[in-house]
Parts: structure tokens; C-alpha cells; sequence
């Protein structure tokens, strides 16, 4: 079995079934250490060889580097910890360039090696200053827009490990107000702001006269020098706050055996990613669209004997896209590309609920 | 009550959690036994080695590294290169994916692309998909009459050929096959029967890259009268395997006689200018297959016949019809039109250019 970005589900059973007091063992890139396998192959990305390594999860302060070996909240500050996964392995107190996956010897010293742990990319996406958490499209940059105050909007941007990056490195600018003309195709700015990096460099921060709540609020950043600048829409409901938390459920997928009621159950996951569309929480969509895709596909097994048939196969594979679309794009924080996704999302959603009676 | 597998390694995690990095993309599928058969069947065609294609998906190792490609490829909808929604008719030899399918792949994709056993990969060829043609050898081979070269600065070409068939008296063809000299640089061809003295029409037959021969129903039949020869368009194209190479070609057409009495196919043409195109039928018919000829890209093709009674019977429906790929669409089962159908073509396109071009629907019918 093999999960690429390390999926905390699988992490946690790893970390479950020790063995002798370690984490079993996986395979990683040496390279994109995000990229891992339970068996032998070769890198998706560069193609070396996978190495050995031992993952676990550790419950970290998204804001202090103290963590736990499960949930509470942080000593310092008393924010709930997050879970995070973490390499396990061995080294010398001594030679830091020992780093061995079995518990043993230092080759050099002969010392008793240390269990030891670090991060590992992508694994923590959760905001750290209460704010709305997005990956840019690089894969590499992620960034977090919080609006603290009144008429105050900020972005604080990180690194693939979630580590703050310099703001003086970045330009932005924020939309307010935009017109998209459906003949050229073209948007146009009709009201921004720059996005100029605070003097310790901590964060692109932007004043947002009248910026009621809620708000929403589109950020244009540029990575890299000449590069594009990257969009990513962001609605705030109410003011940021450092201890908010975003609360996110994934419970157990359960599968009704009538057509007709995962049908429906399909149209309420349908409503749910709607609801999260409509409330700009982008990132949380993921969930109710692959359980709105899962029960999709138990569905298909009772396609032949639906009222019509090619209309109800067309909708679930129409859904399935959508669903992994709206995933894709949900992670990248872009309203217009999630829209679209979601249109196709509805449309098939549509065509369900007529197949089986039922209204939305 | 049925558990999904996802959603028992969702259980895994405690709850309730904040957000998750990445979100749960692990894949319980593997290349060998879940992903090569898919591809096997509806991808294979093209995607083998010395392919049309630029890249075999049918080895572990040359297909993984493809992994994001591919599913952004099949999220799109632009491979496999099917067109046809399924909500507008039902045909023959569909490349479409099926949900589990698309899930298969893009899970896969996401998932950390994995291997697996090599022992679960199905017997070699089993799934490849149907390259239809008779079972019998043709009754006559024509080479194309001059090596077509496509110069090594250039990178697609459309080629014109006329064949001489040199027949002294009319006869029916049951089955007409394009055979491609070099399968990794042609992409599709189309075929003309040109009676002596005439010009061109309609095309009787359409071949892409993959697609076997075509094969028409049992007792129908494409009349090929004496004196008439074969015109046939090559649309060239080379992958970034072969820039910068010269390319010879000397493709060939088989051709298949009815052994028997055979009612003989016409071609109705229906013409859509800005968007839509309205064709009377004059007799009672019997539809077998569509080609719709696509001059530029469209969202969507569809054509309907509004039966005498007023009833409206969708024929087929193309989503995003991509011109690079003109193909033929045979009907599952034949549908019967009465005289005094309009036949409805209309097209749809965020792009008022596509829209103006010269698009066409050939309907391959017999009369009833």
C-alpha cells in the first residue's frame, strides 16, 4: 500500500503498529522526501531509487516549536497542537552526520546512537496565525492570509515545511474589485492595493479601506522574480484571531446499500461543498467532494439498473472529475478554477437526483 | 452496510483533526494489477512502443514519470480522445472511461504511482483494444503511389494521395482498411471513393491513429464503381521523438469486397454555418454511423432528428471535438429515420471564430 504527501490517516496507523517500539518503515525519495511508498520502486518526480525511512506523528504548536506524542494544547500558549508527520530516526549526541533508521552504535564513536525526529515536507498545513492556509501553485511556497484587524489584510509565506519565509523576498498586491469581460476573456482591476512587507519582514501586509465583513478578498503574489502573480481568493467571515483553529471533521464514510439514499447522500455532500464554496473555505472542500465521489462510485454498480442508465454513468464519471478537481483546486485557493469545477460538480449532481426522484 | 476502504484509513486518523496536509491521497491501486489493464484497453492503441503516441504507458518504468500528465490529461477529458457523450447515443469500440476508471488512474496518479507485483499485470495483449478488421485477407492492396516525405524542419503535414483501383465493373465494399506506413507519425486519414470523371464528396471512411479497419454492418456495403479511384488525406504528425528527423511514408488501403448482394451506404452531409445547420431527409433511412468533421474547436456538437411527429431524437453529442481527431462513430444499434426528419445540427463555442468555420456531419445511411 503507498500514499504520496503522507496522508495522516496512514501515519497514524504506521505510528499504531510499531514495531518493537518503532514505526515501521516506508520508502522515501531521498530527494522529495514528501514523496513515499510501502514498497520498492523509483521516485514519481525524479525517478532515483526510494530509501528506507520511519515515519510517525507528533501533535505540534502551529505557532511554537514544541510538540507532544498526542492531542492537548501547547504549554506556552494553550492553542490546541495539530498533528504532524515526523521522520524517526537514530543519531549520535556526537556526530551529527550519523543518522541511522535501526537503533545501534555510532560507526565512529561507538556511542549509543538516540531515537530523533524531524519534519518532513507538506505535512503541516494548518494556519498559524488564524488565518486561511493555501499551497501556491509551485507546490513549493504555501501562504497564509489573515485579516487581524479592520481594514488591516496580511500574508505570511512559508516554505514547503511550513516555515516562515522573508515577506521582503515577495510583491502582491490585493483585489477588491474586479470586471471579467466575457469576449476578450480578460479581468480587469478596478480597485487594489499593494501588498508591502512589514519592516521585519514578517509578513505582506495591505490596508483594506472599508473593508466590511464579511470579506472577500483576492491576493496576487509573485514568487519568483519575473514570474507570474499567482491568485488566491480568500473570504473572511469574521476578524482573525491567533488561537482560532480550524476545525475539520473527516469522520467514517458510510455507504447506504439503496440506490436512492446514496443518491442522496450524494446531494447532501453536494450542499456541504456548495456551503464551503459559497463561505470561501476552500481547503475543507476536499472532504465532502471525495466522499461525494466515493459514494459515486458505489453507485456505479447499480447503474444498469437505473431508469437511464447512459445518463446516470455519464453523471458519476462527471462527478468523479469534479470531484478530484475541485480537491486539485481547493488546495491552490483559486475561486475561478473552483467554480468551474464546481458547475460540473452540480451538473452532475443534477442529473443524480433526477435519475433517482429526489430534489436538491 | 458497506464501508468504504478510504474511509476506514480516514477512521485511522484521530477525530476530530484539523486540517490534514495533502489531505488522505494514499491509493490502495497498483500499476500491474489495477492500472495497466485500463490502459491496456483504452489507451494502448496508441500508447505502445513505435506508437503514434510519444510515450508507451504499457511498462511501469515509462509510464509513471507521466503520472501528473496523465491525470490532468484524463481530468480534462482530453485523453482518451472519445468525444462522444454517452447521454446522446451509444457506439461501438468507445474508448471512453468509465468512473471507476477515471478514479483508478487519478487516484493512482495522486496515490504515489506504485508499482505492485508484476505477477498481478494481465496475460500481454489481452486488453488491448479491439483493432477490428476481417478476418479474411483483402481482395486488393493499393499502395499509396509516391513515398510520402515529411522533411526533417517540419513537424505535421497533410498529405493528398489518389489510388487507381482500376476496376472494370461496380462493386461493393464491406470493409476498407487504412494501413499506416510509419504508426508513430500518422495521425488520421481519410478516405474518398471519386467515381471517373467526378470530384470528391463526402469521405466513405475515416481511420485515427489506433482504430482498426472499417468494418460495415452485415448485408451494407460502400459502392465502388468501375473506373472510380480512392482519394485519401493523411494528416501527419511526428512526436518529439522524431523532431528534427525526416519522415518516409508509403501508407496502404485494403480493400474488401461483398461476397454477396449488399444494400449500398450513402453519405448525407448536414453543414452548420454559425452554429447550426438544419438537413431534410427525403426518404426513409437507416442511420449506421456519423463522422463529424470538426474544422476547429468546439465545446460542443450536437445533432438531433426531429421526427415528423415532432418528436426530437438525439444522434450523437461531442463534447470539446477536437479536429486533430475526425472520427467515425458507429452506432451500437441502427436507428431508423423517417422521410421527412429534419436532421438538427448545433454547435456551441465560447469562441465566435470556431463557430463561422465550415463544420459538417456525415451521416452514413442506407435506405430503408
Amino acid at each position: 500500500m503507498v500514499t504520496t504527501w503522507l496522508p495522516l490517516g496512514w501515519i497514524v496507523a504506521a505510528a499504531l503498529s510499531q514495531v518493537d517500539g518503532r514505526p515501521e518503515l516506508i520508502w522515501t525519495c531521498p530527494v522529495h522526501r514528501e514523496e513515499t511508498s510501502t514498497v520498492a520502486g523509483l521516485c514519481a518526480r525524479c525517478g532515483r531509487p526510494l530509501v528506507r525511512a520511519r515515519v510517525t506523528v507528533i501533535w505540534s504548536c502551529p505557532l511554537h516549536a514544541l510538540s507532544e506524542p498526542g492531542p492537548g494544547k501547547c504549554r506556552v500558549c494553550g492553542r490546541d497542537l495539530h498533528p504532524v508527520s515526523h521522520e524517526v530516526f537514530f543519531v549520535c549526541p556526537m556526530h551529527s552526520e550519523v543518522r541511522e533508521l535501526e537503533p545501534g552504535f555510532c560507526r565512529l564513536c561507538r556511542m549509543a546512537l538516540v531515537s530523533s525526529t524531524g519534519p518532513r515536507p507538506h505535512q503541516d498545513h494548518n494556519p498559524k496565525h488564524g488565518g486561511i492556509f493555501f499551497m501556491a501553485p509551485d507546490a513549493w511556497h504555501h501562504l497564509e492570509g489573515t485579516y487581524p484587524e479592520d481594514g488591516v489584510f496580511r500574508v505570511h509565506l512559508y516554505d514547503d515545511f511550513s516555515q516562515p519565509l522573508s515577506a521582503k523576498a515577495f510583491k502582491g498586491r490585493v483585489v477588491l474589485n474586479e470586471s471579467f469581460d466575457p469576449v476578450t476573456r480578460e479581468t480587469r482591476e478596478l480597485l487594489a492595493y499593494p501588498l508591502l512587507p512589514s519592516r521585519d519582514g514578517s509578513y505582506l501586509e495591505a490596508r483594506v479601506p472599508n473593508g466590511s465583513l464579511p470579506l472577500e478578498i483576492a491576493a496576487k503574489i509573485q514568487f519568483e522574480k519575473d514570474g507570474p502573480f499567482e491568485r488566491f481568493d480568500f473570504v473572511f467571515a469574521h476578524l482573525s484571531t491567533s488561537s482560532e483553529t480550524v476545525p475539520q471533521t473527516v469522520g467514517d464514510l458510510v455507504v447506504p446499500e439503496e440506490p436512492e439514499a446514496v443518491a442522496a447522500a450524494i446531494i447532501e455532500r453536494g450542499g456541504r461543498v456548495k456551503s464551503l464554496l459559497a463561505r470561501g473555505a476552500f481547503n475543507e472542500i476536499y472532504v465532502p467532494a471525495l466522499e461525494a465521489k466515493d459514494l459515486a462510485l458505489a453507485l456505479e454498480a447499480h447503474v444498469s439498473s437505473a431508469p437511464n442508465p447512459a445518463s446516470l454513468a455519464w453523471a458519476l464519471k462527471e462527478l468523479v472529475r469534479a470531484a478530484w478537481l475541485l480537491d486539485d483546486y481547493g488546495d491552490l485557493g483559486n475561486k475561478e478554477q473552483l467554480l468551474l469545477a464546481y458547475d460540473r460538480f452540480e451538473e452532475a449532481s443534477e442529473r443524480i437526483a433526477s435519475t433517482y426522484g429526489l430534489t436538491r | 452496510m458497506k464501508r468504504s476502504v478510504i474511509a476506514a484509513a480516514l477512521a485511522l486518523a484521530a477525530a476530530p483533526v484539523t486540517l490534514e496536509a495533502h489531505k488522505p491521497t494514499k491509493t490502495r491501486f497498483t500499476y500491474h494489477r489495477d492500472v495497466l489493464p485500463i490502459f491496456e484497453s483504452r489507451c494502448g492503441s496508441c500508447h505502445h512502443e513505435g506508437g503514434v503516441a510519444p510515450m508507451s504507458l504499457l511498462g511501469y518504468k515509462q509510464t509513471f514519470p507521466w503520472a501528473v500528465s496523465i491525470k490532468n490529461q484524463v481530468l480534462s477529458l482530453s485523453m482518451p480522445p472519445w468525444f462522444a457523450d454517452e447521454r446522446y447515443g451509444v457506439f461501438r469500440h468507445s474508448s471512453a472511461l468509465t468512473a471507476t476508471e477515471v478514479n483508478t488512474i487519478v487516484d493512482w496518479c495522486l496515490g504515489g504511482t506504485p508499482e505492485g507485483n508484476p505477477g498481478d499485470a494481465p496475460a500481454r495483449g489481452a486488453g488491448v483494444a479491439s483493432r477490428e478488421r476481417p478476418e479474411d485477407a483483402p481482395d486488393m492492396v493499393l499502395e499509396l503511389p509516391e513515398t510520402f516525405v515529411l522533411e526533417a524542419d517540419r513537424g505535421e503535414a497533410r498529405h493528398e494521395a489518389r489510388l487507381e483501383v482500376g476496376l472494370r465493373r461496380d462493386r461493393l465494399l464491406r470493409s476498407i482498411e487504412f494501413r499506416p506506413g510509419r504508426p508513430n507519425a500518422v495521425r488520421s486519414a481519410l478516405l474518398f471513393v471519386v467515381p471517373k470523371g467526378s470530384k470528391p464528396g463526402a469521405p466513405a471512411a475515416s481511420w485515427v491513429a489506433g482504430e482498426g479497419a472499417e468494418v460495415w454492418p452485415e448485408g451494407r456495403g460502400v459502392r465502388l464503381p468501375a473506373g472510380a479511384s480512392l482519394l485519401v488525406r493523411i494528416h501527419y504528425k511526428k512526436t518529439w521523438l522524431d523532431e528534427g528527423k525526416e519522415i518516409r511514408d508509403r501508407s496502404a488501403v485494403a480493400l474488401y469486397f461483398s461476397k454477396g448482394k449488399a444494400k449500398p451506404i450513402e453519405s448525407l452531409v448536414v453543414e452548420a454555418r454559425g452554429g447550426v445547420g438544419v438537413y431534410p431527409l427525403p426518404r426513409d433511412v437507416e442511420l449506421l454511423s456519423l463522422l463529424p468533421k470538426v474544422e476547429a474547436p468546439l465545446d460542443l456538437l450536437l445533432a438531433e432528428a426531429v421526427l415528423p411527429d415532432g418528436t426530437t431524437l438525439p444522434l450523437i453529442g461531442l463534447r470539446g471535438p477536437d479536429p486533430a481527431w475526425p472520427r467515425t462513430y458507429r452506432l451500437e444499434e441502427p436507428i431508423l429515420l423517417p422521410k421527412g426528419s429534419r436532421l438538427r445540427l448545433t454547435l456551441t463555442s465560447t469562441d465566435e471564430a470556431s463557430l463561422s468555420a465550415a463544420h459538417t456531419l456525415v451521416l452514413n445511411v442506407v435506405r430503408d
